[in-house]
């Protein structure tokens, strides 16, 4: 092997290394990615002039596809890493937006509130007595628990709460029917008659100004819907839920604030949230078929000419899963949930004449969030095999460097909000972990692809799994 | 040789930022459940008093009538069962909170929140941040609004969608003098009413709004802009500016029987104006004397 041959042969290990290490470390890699070409390297210290190396300029069709669907790829990713840039930086520089939050007085309106259980033994008596505590004219308030076919003792814990507070909980109990929240809640909404809807899972634990919060928005005529922020409370469980605790500050506290604050479209989450029932009638109402209704209301909503508002200061206590089985299939069943949306609103969205330009860009691209794992997967898996092919312009170390670019700004930006979201948070020391969420990274990229592929896939069917519940203790406490 | 110790560095640069985190993971410091905002005043109003020009008093906690201070007296906070009266000049840091009312003499700043269980009193000049009382009165009383027919005659909008009985108009809309809109109205410009116009319901304008002399709006009001109030104009509901709110003399919001919320990034109000329920100013309200802040559009 001559001299040449062997210092491509080492750049290429180097560049091997470090496009492995790359898919692995997405701070760090950053660091690594402005290296020279590989090509040119003799070592740390030197750097000589090596002959260019000779490349051969006529693709084959295949390769040439390849290349552009790779360069499309590594185009859509950047975009991406735009918008969470755009966001971290409205948070940390630009103008906030609260529009509602100093709405503390008003003429409330009529409110039901519903509580989606499904064998929630464990957490539905702490749902309901943080919500009889809540501050808001009791006339016009209406609490109704959904008890969807369970099988443990949430029927017995419901009737014990409905008994205990006479008049203040009306149960909807559901035998039959299609399983699922959203056809659960679509059953229970059917007679509703209050101006405003708002919706709670069962493990989650509401504040007592917390409804106030949530209605407050509703008195702006143009918003349909309403968005809260949910915040993990049993983030001291374990490994996973400290890193689930950072990606919630990240999605919250960043990334829906500052599309409140960009103008663009908020995003609906189908709990801690609120529909106005005119809004959600003249849409068609629910959609019982959906494993996402929350999505499914977001875009039924804006393209029909309603707001999604996002109040920040809205928090709401939620159970993490504190198992990675657990949070598999809860990614997965979004992922799919999403994906389905998407593909029945993306067009829609991209068109609407309601929407202002940014908002159609911003809906698209929220639209393609889950999609963006399988695509990134596909990149990864393009950039290998044409690194070996070694086809120009993918030689060496420019492979490297466009996985590494693409993998490593796409993780960059988003790590970057979610620590942005951990300071604005005033609790910055548990950023530290960041390096860490890799982890929940690579889990989730790989359930999402999943996922997507299943929903994609002809006659791919969904199999239903409840999120498991972890809390224990006495079945009843309210918020401290 | 090269390549292996090459190899090394990358790996051990790589590597360092995964030093703090298991460090952070093995040996914790921050995992406790964030602590969520439970009280509107406490989190937004009650918010951290700034630094005191002089070391302020205790909180005056007394019963029954309560003479605050002289001029220039720099206190915490006061609590009253009946009146308080705050001397002209005073500053409260964080909440003044009475069973009856409280009067504010000219020239007071009062940081934090005001509440009454009947009524507040501003005089001119006061500097404010959230006042809460079933009625608050800026300044000396307007009187009587002048005549004004009611509107009469129905405004078109050919070009409006209607959806969920709102009316959606792009652009700019201009109601005109003695002209009245049924329903909602959602306008993507600015959104001007005419003197003695009247939209019945609620109202939204993604730019600013103004009413005109004796103009009013049935139901609530929101502006991404700005939202300025004529002499005597006068909304039923909510008046939200995400800019500035202005409310001219002996423009009114809410009602007895309906209390709101009258809020804005920044607040203007003129002598004569008042509102029932709340007044809120994000980064900080006024009360002023002369002139009658807008009939004219509001730019922000």
């Amino acid at each position: 092997m001559t001299t040449p041959n062997l210092a491509r042969a080492g750049g290429r290990l180097v560049a091997l290394a470090v496009l492995a290490l790359a898919l692995a470390a997405p701070v760090g890699a950053s660091a690594a990615s402005t290296a020279p070409p590989a090509d040119r390297w003799d070592g740390p210290w030197r750097v000589e002039a090596a002959p260019p190396p000779a490349v051969d300029l006529d693709h084959s069709p295949v390769e040439t596809v390849l290349i552009y669907t790779l360069g499309g790829i590594i185009f859509l990713v950047l975009v991406y890493t735009a918008r969470h840039y755009a966001f971290t930086l409205s948070r940390l520089l630009g103008r906030q937006r609260h529009p509602y939050a100093l709405v503390d007085t008003l003429d409330w309106p009529t409110v039901t509130v519903f509580i989606a259980a499904h064998n929630e033994e464990a957490v539905i008596g702490s749902s309901l007595e943080n919500l009889l505590r809540v501050d808001y004219p009791a006339d016009k308030f209406r609490l109704v628990p959904v008890n969807d076919r369970s099988k443990d003792r949430t029927r017995e814990i419901i009737d014990a709460f409905v008994e205990r507070y006479p008049g203040r909980i009306e149960p909807f109990h559901r035998v039959d029917g299609k399983p699922g929240k959203a056809a659960a809640l679509a059953d229970a909404m059917r007679d509703v008659t209050s101006d405003i809807v708002i919706i709670f899972d069962a493990d989650y634990l509401p504040g007592r100004d917390l409804l106030k919060r949530l209605v407050a928005p509703f008195a702006d005529p143009e918003v349909g819907c309403v968005m809260g922020r949910v915040v993990p409370v049993n983030t001291d469980a374990n490994l996973l839920t400290r890193l689930l605790d950072l990606e919630r500050t990240g999605g919250y506290q960043v990334d829906q604030q500052a599309r409140m604050n960009l103008g663009l479209v908020a995003q609906y989450g189908g709990t801690v949230g609120g529909v106005r029932r005119a809004a959600r009638d003249a849409v068609g109402g629910g959609n019982p078929e959906t494993l996402s209704e929350e999505t499914d209301a977001t875009c039924r909503l804006l393209t029909g000419g309603w707001k999604v508002a996002y109040v920040n200061r809205a928090e709401c206590y939620e159970e993490s899963p504190e198992a990675w089985p657990v949070r598999i299939r809860q990614i997965q069943r979004w992922a799919r949930g999403h994906t389905d949306v998407a593909r029945r609103f993306t067009w829609g969205i991209l068109t609407s004449r309601h929407l202002s330009l940014r908002e159609r860009l911003d809906g698209t691209l929220l639209m393609g969030v889950y999609a963006m794992s399988p695509v990134l997967l596909l990149g990864w898996v393009l950039a290998t095999v044409l690194f070996y092919l070694g086809a120009h312009p993918l030689h060496g170390l420019v492979a490297a460097l466009a996985v590494a670019s693409y993998n490593t700004l796409g993780n960059f930006a988003a790590f970057f909000e979610i620590a942005t979201g951990a300071r604005l948070d005033g609790t910055p020391r548990r950023a530290r972990l960041l390096p860490l969420n890799l982890l929940g990274f690579v889990v989730s990229l790989v359930a999402t692809s999943r996922a997507v592929f299943d929903e994609l896939r002809p006659g791919g069917r969904f199999v239903w799994h409840k999120t498991e519940r972890f809390r224990t203790g006495a079945p009843t406490t309210p918020l401290p | 040789m090269t390549v292996l110790v090459l190899f090394l560095v990358v790996v051990a640069w790589l590597a360092l930022p995964f030093v703090p985190a298991v460090h952070e993971a093995i040996r914790r410091r921050d995992d406790g459940a964030l602590p969520i905002s439970d009280r509107y005043v406490e989190d937004l109003a009650g918010a951290p008093a700034p630094p005191a020009a002089e070391a302020p008093a205790e909180g005056a906690r007394v019963g029954g009538y309560a003479y605050v201070g002289e001029a220039g007296l720099v206190t915490d906070e006061v609590a009253v069962r009946g009146v308080a009266r705050l001397a002209a000049g005073s500053e409260v840091l964080r909440r003044v909170t009475a069973g009856v009312g409280v009067e504010v003499e000219p020239g007071t700043v009062l940081r934090g929140s005001v509440e009454a269980g009947e009524v507040v009193w501003l005089g001119t000049g006061v500097t404010f941040e959230r006042v809460h009382a079933p009625l608050v009165e800026i300044g000396v009383a307007a009187g009587e609004s002048p005549e004004r027919g009611a509107p009469t005659t129905p405004l078109a909008l050919p070009d409006a969608e209607v959806l969920a009985g709102r009316a959606l108009v792009t652009g700019d809309l201009a109601v005109p003098a003695g002209h009245r809109v049924e329903g909602d109205l959602v306008v993507t410009g600015d959104l001007t009413l005419g003197d003695g116009a009247l939209v019945a319901g609620h109202v939204k304008a993604h730019g600013d709004v103004a009413l005109a002399a004796g103009a009013r709006v049935g139901g609530n009001v929101f502006a991404n802009g700005s939202v300025g109030l004529g002499p005597w104009a006068s909304v039923g509901g909510a008046a939200v500016a995400e800019g500035t709110l202005r409310l001219g003399r002996g423009a009114s919001v809410g009602r007895p029987v309906a209390p709101t919320t009258a809020s804005g990034r920044h607040v203007v109000v003129t002598s004569g104006a008042r509102v029932y329920g709340t007044l809120w100013a994000e980064e900080g309200g006024r009360t002023v004397a002369e002139p009658a802040p807008t009939a004219e559009p509001a730019t922000a």
